[in-house]
């Protein structure tokens, strides 16, 4: 009953986000009109409006599919253009963001009062939007004159951009206001330009995910994702394995499908979602694969019951085996090599290594813990303040520094994010550095990384495959933000060549970084399956 | 023919004398014994030309290369010392006077080469930091003498030493060692490997500075070195200034032969031999302790072109 | 000594002056500079002999005060260098005589008893004018580095530095006049020196990325040139740089990245590395590392927040002095033009 009423209330939410949505859009309907105008001709004007009023019908999907079927092409189009559009209007997604956050917030609440924080939520993200519109009428009028004096300076290339741009800044000025992507692009570093994520198309993406099935679970675990609440490739697994049983729970099969072909789709939506929200993680793709390869073992006929039970109970051994035990072993394994009075240098946080040295404290090994840290995320903070807390004689510095405490170290312990093929190590940034000041001070490396990590991807350098951190965070928006030649950047991970890491710890053994595609070829329950 | 039967008469005791200042000063390296004995025959030298003399110090050198002294700074002395007299040649007129006038200088000369130990070990002994581990190879007079100065300054150090299987000369500096109240370990050589991760420093003395800035060393040193680079550890050599030589070996094979054997050896099969120092390129060096002052190889070659060119 | 008294004025106001920051090398320098100008005229003293030990009374005192500033020590020095060697030409009239300690000196034997005592006349007034011609020397330094740049930064270059240096700076601002190139700067947290410099190349429209400490390693594969500065060149060719270049330096010599160190000749210094703890490092303030609000944290914990690195010289490709370029193994021979041995020890 209760999950019903849930449900009920889940629909009524969306009826009433679909009609704001309209009404900002009907708002903003001159701008949309200008950009519909540059690609596409006079009749699909019409379409677009009957797709608005279609949206705000309850089950917004079927009627879309009716009509694209009644006219493909036409709604291909269409579909773009929303797109385009929804990618300009930066105000609209802010708004959806906040006001998801907030219902996520709910979600905790009982159902009851969900109703009551609804209508609140309405009247907040009203008051947002006034606010968010003045705001973004007088940036407009800023970016306006800003993209004027530009024009003038960048080269032929960008003129044509440009003049398309003061033409919408034109408009924009008199009718109302929206963000002009194209100052973006100024702060883009060329060599990182695959990485950059455009955040309104990311939001866009999210927003018609919320019009289909995506659980509620899920929608929170995205936006905890997101904004960073939970990081660390463990904790992301572990969240995101719990969630899905939470997702199995409540997953009903279509009467049409069988069990294991829904729930798949279920799962891709699930993770197309939370990839838009943060790129996943190898743990995460590996446990994902592992599911997946459940599922294709559950019969055709089961019942819905008992492949919940089915699933829960493998992921259950999942986190048991892969997570708790594995890192389980690997503990016992790091304090071997611990001596006593040894100095143990590590770098940010990793849930792993917290575990190692308190589990080795509690036996009675005496040591001590250099703990370097670095701007972005500066985990080992909360490192720090774990291990203090359990009593552990800590010294703290920054990544600066560690050339010259780097020389009072026995040993470095470093977590990793994935241990690639050719065996190099994913890991956050700043490892490498950690590595190579280690190497010069001849002091041992060991990684220290669970089986469920390995990948069979491969990657040399940190720029292919790589997350890029909040530009705002390193430096004040306003000191950059109005200057096109300077642009601050963070990576998040990079590539530890395995040349610079003495041994990697995992759960099987203590391993040189190039046994990797050995542990994968020997260990067919996690990766090599799917 | 009085003269001549003169001559031969000093210069047979000039072997007898050179083993003489080797056997009685024990601390004297044999360099500085070869410049002696120069010095000695220049003293009572009877010869009345500039030629005369010159071959009469040319017959000391190769007597002196002939004993089984390890011939390296011999060579490097004797080296310098007919450049002394080079200089010395040039700026008198008459050869009684140019005579005189050498001796002179000659204990000047002297003088400032045995002094040279006395820097060297100051200069040597701020680099050795309190609680630290040194590796020595070997036996080194000037290691020694460095560590005594930093005895002297009350600084607590420990020292590994290799046992030096060529000669035994490990125990003795060990012996030494513990003389003046520093706690030594003695090693085998086979063992600097292992040694080295827990050592701060590598010291060694040298038999002779190549132009490269590479060193001349009882072997092993070479050996010592690879390993320190290897495990990011200072390499330090402790050296006279008279030892730096006007040679650049490509690599071990090219070290002449007079270097690395005695001359006992060399009329025997070498290849059943066991050479008695090797040659360590300057990239294994981090600093040269020297009385010219703290060199880094490349300064080696600036001095002998000073020098020679 | 009621004279020294005096000097301790100039001390202290010597002292003072950008005693915090890690660029005011210069600045020390030429307050140095004039100190023993003002020293040398105002004194009474008779021989060089006296002027020396003036000096060097003077020297320990100004070290004691700057134990860090090497800058200030090297200036010292200098000044001695230059009383020496106007005594030396004054006394022996004939050309310049090398007075530094060599193997050839050894040989010719000639005996040194020349302590400096004569009196010689207008020694005064010659050793001023020396000081003089040094002291413009000094304030030509920057340009006379920064006349290099075209020389050693090409089109479409990727330049990376790190930390703030006045003389990076004006080195990458010249070469963008004549060429375009990317720079990327980092921070150098905690104190974040790197925004400054940041700031500062893009407004002279030169494209700039500020990235974090960390990013460091992942980057430096893209780069072409290491460009930086240092705040003391010692004298087996090693830096003493701010926090950070060792790890710059060491991923630069991973991916084989030329590192180029921009230095004037009064960073020379005649010190080498024995520990970090011995004249070395400086600490400062580690609550930028670690906020005191963060309560109780801070006292269970240590917290370090040294200034400077060491970098070893293998790691170094380039110096650009004033003098022009150098590899760090020919340092020890500017060292012997610009030091005399007998002073290494104030």
């Amino acid at each position: 009953m209760e999950e019903k009423s849930k449900e009920e209330i889940l629909a009524e939410r969306k009826q009433r986000k679909a009609a704001k949505q309209l009404k900002k859009k009907s708002s903003n309907k001159v701008v949309n009109e200008s950009h519909v105008k540059d690609k596409i001709k006079g009749n699909l004007e019409e379409n677009l409006d009957k797709m608005k009023i279609s949206q705000c019908d309850n089950d917004a999907l079927k009627t879309s599919n009716e009509s694209m079927s009644v006219n493909p092409d036409l709604m291909t189009h269409f579909l773009d253009n929303d797109k385009k559009f929804n990618f300009s209007s930066n105000n609209t997604s802010f708004n959806n963001e906040t006001s998801s956050n907030i219902s996520i917030s709910n979600k905790e609440c009982g159902s009851g009062i969900g109703n009551g924080i609804n209508t609140f939520m309405e009247s907040v993200s009203d008051n947002i939007k006034t606010k968010s519109q003045l705001k973004s009428e007088r940036r407009a009028k800023q970016e306006a004159q800003r993209a004027l004096k530009t024009q003038k300076k960048l080269d032929e290339k960008n003129v044509e951009q440009f003049e398309t741009s003061k033409i919408k800044v034109n408009k924009l000025k008199t009718k109302f206001t929206h963000k002009i992507p194209k100052t973006v692009d100024v702060h883009k570093v060329l060599l990182f330009s695959h990485l950059y994520r455009n955040s309104s198309i990311e939001e866009n993406n999210i927003l018609t995910n919320i019009n289909t099935e995506i659980h509620k679970a899920v929608l929170k675990l995205g936006v905890q994702y997101k904004n960073k609440v939970i990081i660390g490739s463990n904790a992301r697994v572990v969240a995101l394995l719990n969630t899905l049983k939470q997702v199995i729970a409540d997953y009903r099969t279509p009467t049409e499908k069988d069990f294991s072909r829904g729930f798949e789709k279920v799962l891709g939506d699930v993770m197309t979602y939370l990839n838009n929200c943060r790129p996943v993680s190898v743990s995460m793709t590996n446990a994902i694969k592992f599911l997946k390869w459940h599922l294709s073992q559950l019969p055709n006929n089961i019942s819905d019951r008992e492949a919940q039970i089915k699933l829960r109970e493998a992921i259950d051994d999942y986190i048991k085996e892969q997570i708790n035990m594995a890192g389980k072993a690997i503990c016992i394994m790091v304090q071997k090599k611990i001596s006593q009075d040894d100095v143990i240098l590590t770098f940010g946080y990793s849930s792993l290594i917290e575990r190692i040295l308190i589990e080795s404290f509690q036996v009675g090994i005496k040591f001590r813990v250099i703990i370097v840290d670095a701007a972005p995320l500066y985990e080992g903070k909360e490192l720090l303040r774990r291990l203090v807390k359990s009593g552990l004689n800590c010294v703290y510095v920054l990544l600066s520094a560690v050339s010259y405490i780097m020389k009072e170290a026995d040993k470095v312990l470093l977590g990793a994010h994935a241990l690639l093929t050719n065996g190099y190590v994913m890991s956050r940034a700043g490892s490498s550095q950690i590595a190579l000041i280690a190497r010069s001070y001849n002091v041992p490396v060991l990684v220290c990384c669970e089986t469920h990590k390995f990948s069979e991807r491969v990657q040399t350098d940190a720029f292919v495959h790589n997350e890029l951190g909040n530009p705002e965070e390193l430096m004040k928006a306003d000191l950059w933000k109005s200057n096109n030649n300077l642009t601050p950047l963070t990576l998040m991970y990079e590539v530890t060549p395995s040349n610079l890491v003495t041994a990697v710890v995992t759960e099987l053994a203590i391993l040189p970084c190039t046994s990797v595609p050995v542990v994968l070829r020997v260990k067919p329950t996690s990766s090599t399956l799917s | 023919m009085e003269k001549i039967g003169e001559r031969y008469s000093l210069l047979s005791y000039i072997r007898e004398y050179f083993c003489k200042i080797l056997h009685e000063e024990k601390d004297l390296s044999p360099g500085i014994a070869a410049i002696k004995t120069l010095l000695y025959v220049l003293e009572n030298d009877k010869s009345e030309t500039v030629q005369e003399l010159d071959s009469n110090f040319q017959t000391t050198i190769d007597i002196m290369r002939n004993t089984d002294v390890p011939v390296t700074s011999v060579a490097s002395g004797c080296e310098l010392f007919l450049r002394f007299i080079t200089f010395a040649k040039l700026d008198y007129k008459t050869f009684d006077e140019c005579k005189k006038v050498m001796f002179h200088r000659g204990k000047i000369f002297m003088k400032k080469l045995t002094n040279a130990r006395g820097k060297i070990a100051k200069l040597a002994s701020t680099f050795i930091t309190d609680n630290s581990r040194i590796l020595v190879h070997s036996k080194s007079r000037l290691v020694l003498k460095a560590m005594e100065h930093a005895v002297s300054l009350h600084k607590h150090f420990r020292v590994f030493v290799t046992y030096s299987s060529l000669d035994n000369s490990g125990k003795e500096m060990a012996d030494e060692l513990k003389n003046i109240g520093v706690p030594c370990t003695v090693i085998l050589d086979s063992a600097v490997g292992y040694i080295m991760e827990q050592v701060d420093m590598v010291m060694v003395g040298a038999e002779g500075v190549a132009e490269s800035g590479g060193i001349i060393n009882q072997i092993g040193s070479f050996t010592m070195a690879i390993c320190a680079k290897e495990m990011k550890k200072p390499f330090y050599v402790l050296t006279e200034s008279f030892k730096f030589t006007r040679l650049y070996p490509l690599n071990q094979r090219d070290l002449p032969n007079e270097f690395k054997y005695t001359s006992g050896h060399l009329r025997k099969d070498l290849s059943k031999e066991h050479p008695l120092v090797d040659y360590t390129p300057p990239s294994f060096i981090t600093l040269l302790f020297t009385d010219l002052g703290i060199l880094t190889p490349s300064a080696v070659s600036d001095e002998l072109i000073k020098l020679y060119l | 000594m009621p004279r020294v008294k005096i000097y301790q004025f100039y001390l202290i106001k010597t002292s003072i002056l950008n005693y915090r920051e890690v660029d005011g090398s210069y600045n020390v320098a030429v307050a140095v500079v004039n100190l023993f100008k003002n020293l040398v005229t105002q004194e009474k003293w008779n021989t060089a002999k006296d002027l020396i030990n003036l000096i060097k009374t003077c020297g320990k005192l100004l070290v004691k005060e700057l134990p860090l500033q090497t800058s200030a020590e090297n200036m010292i020095r200098r000044m001695l260098k230059i009383v020496r060697d106007e005594y030396t030409t004054a006394c022996h009239e004939q050309e310049e005589l090398d007075i530094q300690e060599s193997l050839h000196k050894i040989v010719t034997s000639e005996e040194e008893i020349d302590d400096y005592s004569k009196t010689v006349a207008e020694l005064k007034d010659s050793i001023l004018d020396h000081i003089s011609e040094f002291h413009m020397e000094l304030e030509t330094s920057i340009e006379n580095i920064t006349k290099e740049a075209i020389k050693h930064i090409h089109t479409s270059e990727i330049i990376l530095t790190i930390g703030k240096s006045a003389i990076v700076e004006a080195f990458l601002k010249e070469a963008a006049k004549h060429r375009k190139f990317e720079v990327i700067v980092c921070e150098c947290s905690p104190l974040n020196y790197g925004h400054n410099t940041a700031i500062s190349l893009s407004q002279s429209k030169i494209p700039t990325t500020l990235i974090t400490d960390s990013s460091i390693f992942g980057i430096m594969g893209r780069v072409h040139k290491v460009i930086i500065g240092t705040h003391t060149v010692m004298a087996n060719g090693g830096l003493r740089a701010v926090c950070g270049t060792h790890s710059v330096a060491l991923a630069a010599k991973y991916y084989s990245v030329p590192v180029i160190v921009l230095a004037g000749l009064y960073k020379l210094s005649s010190q080498y590395l024995i520990s970090h703890e011995d004249k070395f490092n400086q600490f400062i303030s580690p609550e930028s590392v670690l906020k005191y609000s963060e309560g109780i944290l801070t006292s269970l914990v240590h917290v370090y927040n040294p200034t400077f690195d060491y970098v070893p010289p293998e790691l170094v490709t380039l110096f650009i002095s004033n003098a022009g370029g150098h590899a760090p193994s020919y340092v020890y021979r500017l060292l012997s033009e610009m030091y005399h041995q007998d002073d290494n020890d104030l």
